[in-house]
């Protein structure tokens, strides 16, 4: 099933691209949803079914966790980087192409760059940790190209959204007295 | 078990501190570091031969917890702060003694994790920049970790030094783990067979970092970013003389990274107007006698052993930094400013470390930084 899982990685790429693309959180968050289906179905095709299984949940529990936050706050439907789209796109072609170049992790890689041009890029919170999710899909698909390990912790910290599921977290926490949020 | 009363004992007062405010929660806060500073300490001769074990981890979190108390006094003193931001320090210093003890990589990439939310969630303003691009260095960290247990080691090492220095960065309180961080580092590239690589890389990520900085303070730079600046810098010095590769190398950077690391709080703690506070400021900037000139010194002479043509750069990057605080130290504001405070004790360590270190202490630093073979 190697080529199912290169295939998916391959997608999980192009889809990190359009992320790029766009300015809609609706659309972002669309393509996050999918990449997260496509990691679940590359990590079940090597055999990594705790990993898979956490992949899809984040799939499940990432427009939850968005549109509880949208009743919680205004959250402005189109977030425009301060530079535009071109630079970020520009910046994160270069950099996947020399990514691709590594024999083995290249895909992954260039999906942790594109996403790390996501979160550098954009000025939305909600944006920022959509990018750093997309940088934890790149970390599980690099776990995804070694043998299956039973209950290996790096499976789980790879797969886990734990830095953009802090990031979210923060935003339901109450607000102590003098500070703002946009 | 004592290190697990070390790590507890700041996550219960952060509990505590989220609930209490006012007063009392500043005296809460400078008890539970002072414990786990006497904690840290005890673990010094907690081994049955009653003697000081060779090491790091022990003597970061000695050095975190003690820093730690010195940064809560002036809080006790009046300077207040609100009770999340307590909370949040002393989250950050649970998570840098949980990086201390680490026994695996991946418990320290959890510790940093903890440390980086510990900085940024009491600040909850969703338009801030900075945690996302922390949130984005501990994504690579993690990657490169990932990687590393994948076999592909050039890159892993490199994704995982980039992810360090820029957490680094954007969080500085966790800066006072480079001493520990940076040797292990370098261990793990060497068990992989990189570690020619690592010191490569370290070489020219601190290299880069102290130059780059050092051009930005000659920029003239807002005063309040004069002292960030200057440590990133100084920081990057440090970095680059583990990546000398030779035990002089080694130790010049261990002392560099502790000296820095106090010469901050004394900066931190001092406050504005007073002449501390230009000591502080000027020993970070690498003038002497106090801060971190002494280290300097070592790194320069371990650079001029290791690899003389790196002397230059080396020597434009502390000029630089030098000069451009030279140039932008305040004035003393007014008469009290003699009066001797808290801040002149990291003053004192720094200056007892750098000038006049007792033997045993010596040789018990230079037992804890073992270049592996």
């Amino acid at each position: 099933m190697t080529s199912l899982s290169q295939g998916m990685a391959g997608l999980v790429l192009v889809l990190a691209f359009a992320q790029l693309c766009t300015r809609q959180l609706g659309a972002v968050l669309t393509l996050t949803i999918a990449q997260a289906l496509a990691v679940a179905v590359a990590l079940a095709a090597r055999e990594h079914w705790v990993a898979a299984a956490i992949a899809a949940t984040t799939a499940a529990a990432l427009p939850m966790a968005v549109s509880r936050l949208r009743a919680l706050h205004p959250i402005p439907p189109q977030a425009d980087p301060p530079a535009g789209v071109r630079p970020a796109l520009v910046a994160a072609a270069v950099l996947g192409l020399l990514a691709v170049q590594f024999p083995v992790l290249g895909l992954p890689l260039g999906v942790v760059l594109s996403g790390l041009m996501l979160v550098a890029t954009r000025p939305h919170a909600v944006m920022r940790a959509l990018g750093l999710s997309v940088m934890q899909f790149g970390s599980a698909l690099a776990y995804g190209s070694v043998a299956p390990v039973l209950l290996d912790p790096m499976a789980i910290a790879a797969t886990l959204p734990v830095v953009p599921g802090l990031m979210l977290a923060r935003a339901f926490l109450p607000l102590p007295a003098g500070t703002r949020r946009a | 078990m004592h290190g697990a009363v070390m790590v507890g004992l700041p996550v219960l007062g952060a509990g505590t501190l989220w609930v209490i405010g006012g007063r009392i929660a500043a005296w809460i806060d400078f008890g539970v570091c002072l414990l786990t500073f006497l904690v840290a300490l005890s673990l010094l001769w907690a081994s049955p031969e009653w003697a000081p074990p060779p090491d790091l981890s022990i003597f970061v979190a000695i050095l975190a917890s003690g820093l730690a108390t010195l940064r809560r006094w002036p809080h006790v003193r009046g300077i207040s702060s609100a009770g999340p931001a307590r909370a949040g320090g002393l989250i950050v210093l649970a998570a840098i003694l949980l990086a201390a003890i680490a026994p695996h990589p991946l418990l320290l990439w959890f510790a940093l994790v903890f440390g980086s939310a510990g900085a940024f969630f009491p600040n909850r303003v969703m338009t801030a920049g900075h945690d996302g691009l922390a949130g984005g260095a501990l994504c690579l960290m993690l990657f490169g970790l990932v990687a590393m247990h994948v076999g592909t080691d050039g890159m892993a090492i490199t994704c995982v030094l980039l992810g360090i220095a820029a957490l680094v960065v954007l969080v500085p309180d966790l800066m006072v783990l480079l001493p520990l961080l940076v040797p292990e580092l370098r261990a793990l590239a060497d068990a992989a067979g990189q570690g020619g690589l690592g010191d490569s890389l370290l070489l020219a990520v601190g290299l880069g970092a102290a130059l780059a900085c050092g051009g930005m303070v000659l920029m003239r730079p807002p005063r309040r970013l004069l002292a960030p600046l200057l440590q990133i810098g100084q920081a990057g010095l440090g970095v680059f003389a583990f990546g000398l590769g030779s035990p002089e190398g080694w130790f010049a950077g261990f002392m560099h990274l502790t000296l820095l690391a106090i010469a901050r709080v004394a900066e931190q703690t001092a406050h504005i107007g007073r002449v501390e506070r230009v000591a502080a400021l000027a020993g970070l900037g690498g003038l002497p006698p106090f801060g971190v000139w002494p280290a300097l010194m070592l790194v320069l002479a371990a650079t001029a052993h290791r690899s003389p043509w790196l002397v230059p750069p080396v020597g434009l990057a502390i000029g630089l930094m030098a000069w451009a605080t030279l140039t932008r130290l305040p004035r003393p504001g007014h008469a009290r400013a003699m009066i001797p405070t808290l801040s002149w004790v990291p003053l004192g360590i720094g200056l007892v470390l750098g000038w006049a270190m007792p033997a045993p202490l010596a040789a018990w630093l230079q037992a804890l930084v073992v270049l592996p073979q």
